[in-house]
Formats: structure tokens, sequence, C-alpha cells
């Protein structure tokens, strides 16, 4: 018998390319990003400090709503002439509140403080000691940093005088440390006990939230106070019946009124911004006079009360955004969520009442992403679109493709993106295409396959609906929109080093093979293969406890001295609760821990299984030996080792421990318990973080040397992927079948000539939703080809809008430092036709 | 599996996802052997039926490992590189275990039949999803006929969509069984000049036109293709020429291709250890094949593309026009 035809036809989805337009106002925003530097700004600092002095003995929720009050009340704010949506963290063009709460030790305060006044570059500086100073400039490079020191002499005053100093010894940062001493969770030669391959940052001390926008479009912070007043009754009269006890209610009493204390603050900054397009209304004349009128109107009305049309959610959309990342200062992340199922019902009645036009609403939402692009240096403020709604149907919708639309046009401008969720069968492959042809233009999408996210988010305790009603955090990960507090991504262990750690009976590399745990077992006591996976198991287990305590020390910090008001009244549940999101106020908490590196520690597997158990070429001895000493004499061992089985080519053997290691890691993650309750959830991605972190790993039995790149997210190594993409995704999707549901990245690459025509779209189209078909849960592509990156490392000033996803974040290709720049061209060598 | 899943044949490359080789994504089956002798060929390592030792200058690392391990002494490490005695060759694949950088390579490996369906399902969810499938290709398919057959027939069964790549230069008898197994047919039809068809391609053109015409008369679908090289295919008059060939003839044309010749092959030759004629020989303009694809398009044909990596216009070509 015959088995019916497969394939019938070759799938024919026709793109139509709607036009380039993009307004002059718009154009200069997004000139005026690509070409400035990000700069320093002490304002929030300067504030809270103030505050903070002015709070002492207070509790800590009151604390932290008065330095939030005192900023907004006191920050310059500025309206551009070319907005129409307004609202910003900083009146320089692009900068970001520092978060001092979290840490004197950030990159701006050091470099504004150690190169002020010296004449002294950013790059000399990091010149003379590069090998301290590179790593603390994170994963930017010195021309980032370059306007930091660039600041007045009175903010250079206030910097080193009244911020720093108060600070010194309150931030997240040292507390943590104190704690983790106190804890045994530091040597005695005062290095952390991070060198057993875990980490716990504080800045961001937290960030992976969706913020609660859609509760603000519903209630407006006006209605947010009164349901906290409401709540703090209740709360009162349980208190005096005796069903709460004092310190809780107390507690909630501190909380509940910095609700209330903080959005009145929020309706203030927007009636501040209103007062001001007024008085710019006076002095101007014809139609900007009308505009300027206009955003007042906007902005007497949202945020404090939801809106009544399509411009002012979108004002009230972006503002909510600007407060809570004023709120956290800089570098946290914090997305919108679904601001296409958000935006959709307001556009929806304004077309039919004929209030707005297609084209009005696309510029609104150009106007947007801009301002998303501003508003970060470093987290991506992803918007999530497309998907299925709580009812499991199809939501993508006329603002979805609008937001696709804008982005293409402005050509990925953003140091943010979009995450496009796809929902295999229901979403329509129409609005896929439409995702692909964006990559004939830019980068900065990332595909998401809905039914493996779900049914992940299900597993870690969400409610169907809430788990329908995703949205996609940071990089890559996936949380409910607007109900939880998820620290998706600060705390994690790095395979390469637990490997490293179990190879060398407790020593490591970056501390010149200097012993930093207890060896589980020596390495001559692995006889059989099955030894050697039994040891990464214990060292991984314990490594992955190391960092679940140290990640619950610095979540009790936070909870105690920093919490969250602003972003807790947002959020559902911590009203309800009377709790902030720092102590699980949130309907859902959970935490995270990821990792790095899942290719090179999978090579390593597989090569040494190859190498020393079944062809017998070089005893587990011996092979530490030479990874110790960088393969020193050995090139001919190494060159075997890069030829031994490698992942990402749909070999089974290889994949088979591609799934073992996922999921020994995806079970000591699961292991524990989130203090506050709630799982600890696995994920696997890296920003730029391979690369930093592939310099304190030495060489591996891959045959990589030391200090080289590790894989990043669950992509195979730079170069080892020889069957072709499709080969890739069989490899990848294995890996997916684990629940490692806090998110996993696939990079891939797409060259831009493939996809010129609808043929090659289709075929794009349909490569992805061949990896969803075997369960793959993400991927995204850079529609790159290596000479366009070559020839932008030798002439940067022609690619001043290059962006390039790197894991979830998209960089300018050219502000990233050449070794994360080698890297992307490395791994460009592999291209999709 | 069948008797004739035992069949082997000589292939030398499997090609995942293939986005060149017809509808969808598809894989491609390299099989060794060609009739004809084009001096563009783009898979050189396609054109003998045997199995070819190659070696990668930039992979070696001067170990001679392989000189030690050649039981016929027929590798011999030279400042020029690597000289492999190809007579005394006989690609026993010692040398290749033996070298640890992986500079050796014997491209050709005998595979059965049952190997190679195993290997190009493992993609037949993208070949839904695309509506792609597998191409086989070569080299010449039909050189290597009953493998061939036994592949097409297993992959039928399989359900997956199936694309001869021929270049028609085989007897029809040969070609035939194939053709009728096949859902579309790739074809190649070069040179529409007689005497030149022959001196390039070493092959009368006689055959490939008859050929081309059995095959529409059993109502196949297909898809014809010329790589466009400069100074041999690329003259106005030669497209033309297929093209009217195409219209009069060939009713059951979908597509008309033209493929952009390129030199990124030029390193293939040197590692088969041949000259390669072509070498230096310049890239076409995006200009060049769109005002080739429009003469096509003159004689009646509505279904032309064009193709492949072109050259930017030098700023003199591009002040003159
Ligand atoms: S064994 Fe390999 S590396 Fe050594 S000389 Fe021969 S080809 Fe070169
Ligand atoms: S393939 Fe065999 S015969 Fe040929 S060079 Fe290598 S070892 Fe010698």
């Amino acid at each position: 018998m015959k088995a019916a035809k497969v394939a019938v036809s070759q799938k024919e989805g026709k793109v139509t390319r709607e036009g380039e337009y993009v307004p002059e106002r718009i154009k200069r925003m997004r000139e005026r990003l690509l070409t400035t530097t990000f700069k320093l700004d002490i304002e929030r600092a300067k504030y809270y400090t103030r505050a903070y002095k002015q709070t002492e003995g207070q509790p800590p929720c009151f604390r932290a709503a008065k330095g939030l009050e005192e900023t907004l009340r006191n920050i310059p704010i500025r309206i551009e002439d070319e907005e129409l949506i307004v609202g910003s963290k900083s009146t320089k063009d692009w900068a970001d509140p520092i978060y001092v709460e979290a840490s004197t030790g950030q990159p701006h305060i050091i470099l504004a403080l150690s190169l002020y006044g010296t004449g002294k570059s950013v790059e000399e500086w990091v010149a003379e000691a590069a090998e301290v100073r590179g790593g603390a400039l994170g994963a930017r490079g010195p021309s980032f940093w370059k306007e930091m020191p660039n600041i007045s002499k009175e903010e250079y005053r206030e910097l080193k005088e009244e911020i720093v100093p108060y600070w010194k010894d309150k931030t997240v940062h040292v507390l943590k440390l104190a704690a983790w001493r106190e804890n045994g969770i530091i040597a005695e030669d005062g290095s952390t006990r991070a060198l057993e391959g875990w980490f716990v940052s504080d800045v961001p001390p937290q960030g992976h939230v969706t913020v609660g926008i859609k509760k603000v479009l519903d209630m407006g912070f006006k209605g947010i106070a009164r349901q906290a007043a409401e709540r703090l009754a209740a709360f009162r009269e349980d208190f005096e019946k005796g069903k709460l006890e004092e310190k809780a209610y107390l507690r909630k009493k501190d909380f509940l009124e910095a609700v209330q204390i903080v959005s009145s603050a929020v309706c203030h900054f927007a009636e501040r911004y209103a007062r001001l397009a007024e008085e710019m209304a006076q002095k101007a004349e014809g139609r900007r006079r009308q505009e300027l009128l206009e955003i007042a109107e906007r902005l007497w009305h949202v945020p404090a009360e939801p809106p009544r049309n399509f411009m002012e959610a979108v004002q009230a959309v972006w503002l909510t955004q600007v407060v809570v990342l004023i709120s956290y200062g800089g570098n946290s992340i914090t997305c919108p969520g679904r601001v296409d199922q958000f935006l959709y019902p307001y556009y929806k009645r304004d077309i039919e009442a004929g209030r707005i036009t297609r084209e009005q609403a696309l510029e609104a939402l150009m106007e947007y992403i801009v301002k998303l692009a501003t508003n970060v240096y470093f987290g991506p403020n992803n918007v999530t679109i497309g998907g299925i709604d709580k009812n499991g149907e199809d939501a993508v919708n006329e603002v979805s493709y609008l937001f696709l639309e804008a982005h293409r046009r402005l050509k990925g401008c953003g140091r943010s993106g979009l995450a496009v969720r796809i929902f295999p069968g229901k979403t329509p492959r129409e609005f896929l295409l439409k995702a692909c042809e964006v990559h004939r233009d830019c980068a900065g999408v990332a595909f998401y396959n809905d039914d493996v996210v779900i049914k992940g988010l299900l597993e870690d305790g969400y409610s169907l609906e809430d788990a329908r009603n995703y949205s996609i955090v940071g990089c890559a990960e996936p949380t409910g929109t607007g109900n939880n507090n998820g620290y998706t991504a600060t705390n994690g262990v790095l395979l390469a080093a637990v490997l490293e750690l179990v190879l060398n009976e407790g020593r490591r590399y970056p501390v010149r093979w200097k012993q930093v745990a207890q060896p589980v077992a020596p390495v001559s006591s692995f006889k059989t293969f099955e030894d050697l996976k039994k040891a990464i198991e214990e060292q991984l287990s314990r490594s992955v406890e190391a960092c679940v305590k140290a990640g619950y020390l610095k979540d009790q910090v936070i909870a105690e001295h920093y919490p969250l008001p602003l972003l807790s009244a947002t959020i559902e549940g911590c009203v309800e609760s009377g709790e902030d999101v720092t102590r699980g106020g949130a309907r859902y908490t959970h935490s995270a821990i990821g990792n790095c590196s899942l290719a090179t520690v999978v090579d390593s597997l597989a090569a040494i299984k190859w190498a020393v158990f079944d062809q017998k070429l070089v005893t587990m001895e011996e092979l530490a030996e030479c990874l110790r000493n960088n393969f020193r004499g050995r090139e001919d061992l190494r060159q075997r080792l890069l030829r031994a089985p490698k992942y990402g080519n749909d070999d089974p053997s290889v994949d088979e421990l591609a799934v073992w290691v996922t999921d020994a890691y995806n079970k000591a993650v699961r292991k524990h318990r989130f203090w506050m309750g709630g799982v600890h959830r696995p994920y696997m991605l890296s920003s730029a973080t391979h690369v930093a972190w592939g310099a304190t790993v030495g060489a591996t039995p891959d045959g990589r040397l030391a200090g080289m790149p590790l894989s990043n997210g669950i992509t195979p190594s730079n170069g080892m992927e020889r069957n072709g993409l499709t080969a890739v995704m069989c490899s990848a999707a294995k890996v997916c079948a684990v629940p490692v549901s806090d998110g996993t990245i696939l990079n891939a690459i797409v060259n831009p000539l493939s996809i010129k025509t609808d043929e090659g779209l289709n075929k794009f189209a349909s490569l992805i939703e061949g990896y969803f078909a075997l369960g793959g849960r993400q991927v995204q592509f850079n529609p790159i080809s290596k000479e366009m990156l070559l020839d932008a490392q030798e002439h940067p000033e022609d690619y001043l809008d290059l962006m390039v996803k790197v894991s979830g974040f998209s960089f300018r290709f050219i502000d990233l430092p050449k070794r994360v720049q080698d890297d992307i061209i490395a791994r460009t060598e592999f291209q999709l036709s | 599996m069948t008797k004739s899943s035992n069949l082997s044949g000589m292939v030398f490359n499997i090609q995942r996802h293939s986005t060149e080789d017809g509808p969808g994504i598809r894989t491609t089956v390299f099989l060794k052997g060609c009739p004809l002798q084009c001096p563009w060929c783009h898979n050189p390592e396609g054109m003998k039926m045997q199995p070819q030792l190659v070696w990668y200058e930039v992979r070696c690392i001067g170990a001679t490992e392989c000189i030690k391990a050649c039981p016929k002494s027929a590798l011999q490490l030279t400042p020029e590189g690597m000289l492999i005695n190809r007579d005394a060759c006989d690609c026993c694949g010692d040398c290749v275990k033996a070298c640890p950088a992986g500079a050796l390579e014997v491209l050709g490996r005998r595979v059965t039949v049952e190997e190679v369906v195993k290997e190009v399902m493992r993609d037949k969810v993208f070949y839904e999803k695309s509506g792609g499938g597998v191409t086989l290709s070569g080299g010449e398919p039909a050189m290597q006929s009953e493998f061939s057959l036994a592949l097409m027939q297993a992959l039928h069964q399989q359900g997956v969509h199936i694309i001869l790549d021929t270049s028609g230069g085989v007897s029809w008898s040969k070609l035939q069984p194939l053709v009728r197994l096949a859902d579309l047919v790739l074809y190649d039809i070069k040179i529409i000049d007689t005497d030149k068809h022959l001196e390039y391609t070493g092959i009368p053109l006689q055959i490939v036109l008859d050929n081309a015409r059995e095959i529409a008369k059993l109502g196949k679908p297909m898809w014809v293709r010329t790589p466009v090289v400069p100074g041999y295919t690329d003259s106005e008059g030669n497209i033309r020429g297929i093209a009217r060939f195409i219209k009069e003839h060939l009713p059951m044309v979908e597509r008309y291709d033209l493929l952009a010749f390129n030199n990124t092959c030029s390193a293939k030759y040197r590692r088969l250890g041949r000259g390669w004629r072509l070498e230096g020989l310049d890239m076409l303009t995006a200009e060049d094949m769109e005002s080739l694809a429009e003469a096509a398009r003159k004689e009646g044909l509505d279904f032309v593309h064009w193709s492949g990596m072109v050259r930017r216009k030098t700023p003199l070509e591009a002040g003159s026009s």
C-alpha cells in the first residue's frame, strides 16, 4: 500500500509589503537615539538619598514610597518637540536613573567617580588593568560607557559626597555579602563560593517581571489607591477583631499606605506633564499648539483614570512602565506584556467611531517602540504579541500586525524587541509570515511555541487561563501577565564550571587551579562513564543548593529593606493580600535557576565518552591534565576531540546526553521549593554572558581552549552544527521536552537574501512550524551574513542601526565588545541556505 | 524491508535543509557519477563514479599520521601541500582514520537504500510543513539507475514528495522508470546550440532535447534550469532559444530557472587534484540576470525566475547605465 502523499503542494502564503513610510518626527527621534551615547543621570539617586535620610527608622514600604514620591515630584521633566506620547525616566536623551540601593559598585558609578576630571578615557582606564576592569563593565564595551565621566561638577560632588557615602553600608550588595558571610557562603579568604559555579546577581536585584499594566488600564491609579484604602480598612477590622496579628497588620498597613502614596505620586507626576504641555502650548502655534493641548488633556486623565481612547491607552501603557522603571531604577527588566491585547479594544472602538485611522495608530506604536528602545540600556523590554487568549481562541488582532509593521519600518531600532507567540494550528499563518517578513529588514523578533510554553506554565502551578495569558519577560522567560513575581533570571549555575570542578577535584581555572570546593570524587575513580555522570549529578546538586541558599539570603535583604510598592500596586494579588511582591504578595510567586553552556558541556561529555571510554585514546587523568595545560603540546588530541560527535546534528547518541544533562539540572533545580512558595524553574539562556563566563572557564573536553566563549542557550557550539538547521532543530527540540519552563533560547541565522522572495519567506516560516511541531519552545534569528558583520566591524559608522539579538537582548552590533562581535561572526558561518 | 532496500549506491552527500532544489524544505541526496563534463560543474565531486580522497589544507596540522597509515604509500606532504598519488590510492580510508585533524576525507560512500531512507526521513515534519521532500541529484541519478529506482520506490512508500534532478544526458530507457516515480523533474538545458553543447558537455544536444520531450509526453511537471555562465551560456540568444524550445515542446514546464554562476567551488577542484578552467571567471550582476530573465519572458514564458549570487556593478558599469 502506498501511503498518502505527505506533501501535496508548496505552501504559498503571500506577504504584501505595506510600505516604508516613517513620519519625520519619528525619524528624528530614532536618529537621535541611534547617534547618542549612554549617559549618567544621578537625579533619582539624589532624591532617593534625600528621602531615605529623612525617613531613617521608618518601615520599609513607607521609605520606598517616599523615595519615589520625592523623585517624581522633583526630577526635571521635558517634552520634546517631536513627541505626542510623553514621559521619560531622564531628561538626558539616553540615560538610566541609578538604582543606587542595589550597589555603589555599578559601572556608571565607578566610572564617574574614578574618571571625572582626570581627562582619562574609559578605554585607557580599562587598558590599565584590563583583566579586572574589563569585567566590571559587563556585557558592554568601553565605547558604550564613554560618557560616564562627562557630568557637571555639581553632579560629581553630589554623587561623591552625598550619595555614595550614604549608601556604602546599606546596599543590597553589601547586606547580601554580610548575610552570606554569616551563613558561610563566603570562604575564609574572602572570595565567595561562587567559584563553585553559581551566581546570584544584585544588579538588577530583581526585575524580570511584567508590570500589571492591564490593572492600571482597568482601574487607573486612583482606583488602585481606593482599592488599597479599602483593603487597609478591612485588615484594620480583622486586626481589631483579633483575627490578624499585630505584626502582620503593621506590615500590611505599611504596604497599603505605601501603595496609596505611590499611586498619588504617579498621578501627580502625570499632572506635571499636563501642566508643562499647557505652558508650552501657550507659546506654540498652529498644529503643535493643538497637539500640546491634546497631550495635556490626556495626562490630566491617565494613568489616574482608565483611558477613554486609543491614544490615552498608549500614553497610559507607556507612562506606567516609565514610573515603574524609575521606582526600580535603571537596569531592571520590566516588561509591558501583551500590549496588543491591552490596546485592541481601544483601537477597535476608535476605528469604528472614526476617531483614529490605521496609519495614526501605526504612528503611535512607532513612537512607543522608539521610546521602549530609549528606555533601556541593558534589559530587553520585549512586547509580547499574538498567541491565544484566556479561552484558548486565536488572539491575533490588528494591533498585533501593527506592532510587526511598526517594528519593521523602524528597522528594529530597539534595544528591545517583539516576542511573537504562535499557537500551532490556531495562529494564522499570515501572522507568522508577517513576523518572518520583518527579518528582511531587521532582527529583534523571537518566536514562541504557545503549546509548549503553556504546558510548562501549567506544570509550574498556573491556572489554565493564566497560563494561556502568558507574556515574555526579559530574554525569553514566560510568566503570567501582571500577576506574578517571577525572579526569572538573576540566579544560576554555570554548567561548564560544574564540569570543571568534577574533572579537577574541586579546583578551578580562574584561580590558577586552586582548590575551591570539596571534590565529589577523584577523577581516577571514574571507571565508567556512568561514574562520571554520577559525579556531575552530585556536583550539580551541590552548586544548585548553594545558589538557592545564596538567593534566599539576598531575597531576604530585599524584602526587609527595599520592597517595591509601586510595582506591587499593579500586580494582581498584592493589594488584595496586603503584601509586597518581595514578600510573596503576588498571585504567583516563583523563582528561577538558570544555566549557561549546555552544548559545551554536552559536547564535552560526548567527547569523553568517545575518547576515554569507547576509543580509549586517553585516560581520564591524562585528559584532565591536558585540560589544565590548555592542551599544550597535545594539539593532536584537541583536534580529535573537536571531531568527536557533537550536539546539534540530530545524532541520537549525543542528543541523549543533552537530554540527560538538562534533566539532571531540571531535577536539581525543582527539588527546592522557593521560600515564598512556588517552584524554582530552570532556564537555559545567556545574554552575552556566555562570552564573559567563557573567560572564567579553562579548556573543556570538547576541544574548546581556555577562556574562549561557551555555547549559548540551547544553541550548538559555534561551528559544530554540520547537518543543517533542521538537524539543529531536531536536537534542540529534544532538549525542549524537558520542562525548562523558565525559558530556552535557540539562536539561528537567516541570510536576508534567502528570504527576499515569497517562496523563500514561506520556507522560512515552515522551518519555524517544523521546529514547533517537534516541540521546540523558542527560536530567534539574526538576519545577517558574515560579510555584513565583518564590514560593520571595519566601518561602524555605516551600521548605526544594525541590531543583533544576543540572547533575549537586541544589541547594537557596533556597541558590543570585540570578543562578543567575534563570537557572533563565528556563529554566522552557519547559514540558512 | 524488501530485498531492494539492501541495494547500495555511491552517494557523496546527503544535504538536509536544502532550500534551492525545488519546492519547500528538502533533503538532497547527491549521487556520484555523471555522463556530462560541463566545465562549470558546481559539484565536481559528483562527476566520477568512484570515491575520491581529498585533503583540506586549512585543517592539516602537519601531523603526517596519514602518511604512516597509508598501506599504498600514496601520500606525500610537500611544501605545495599533500600530494595524493591517485593511481595508487584505492580510497581505503586508513589515512582518514589516522588523521587527528580531519584533514582528509573520502568523498563518496556506499550506502544502502534503507540507510538513505532512514536518514532523509528524519526531516519528515519539515517536508510536511513546507510542502517539501527529497531531491535526488548528483552527478546524475540515472547513472546509478538501479539504486536510484529502488530509493525512489522506497521513498514513494513513505509518501514523500520526490524530485528527480537530471541532466537528461542518459538513454531514455534508463531515465524513464525514474521519471515515472518522480513527482517533479528538475531538468537542465544548458546550451541550445548543437555544436557548443557537444563541445562543452561532451554529450549530443539531441539526447537532452529528446528526453525532455519524452518527459513531457508522460505528463510530468518539470522545472527547467539553465546555469548562466559568462562566456558559455549567458548569451541572450541561448536563453531565448531554450525558452522557445520550452514554449514549443514542453507544456508541462511550471517554471524556468536561471541560476547565476559563482566561483565558490574552485577549492573543490583543487582538492580533487584538478585545475579549473573557469577559475577567476567573474560573476554576473543582478541587472545581467534580470535582462536574461526578461529575454526568456519575451518568448512567452511567464514563469521565469533567477537566483544565485551576483556581484555589484563596477562604478564604470553603473555610470554607463
Ligand atoms: S595526518 Fe592529517 S594533519 Fe597530519 S599530515 Fe596527514 S592530513 Fe595533515
Ligand atoms: S585512502 Fe587509503 S590508499 Fe588512499 S591515501 Fe588514504 S590510506 Fe592510502
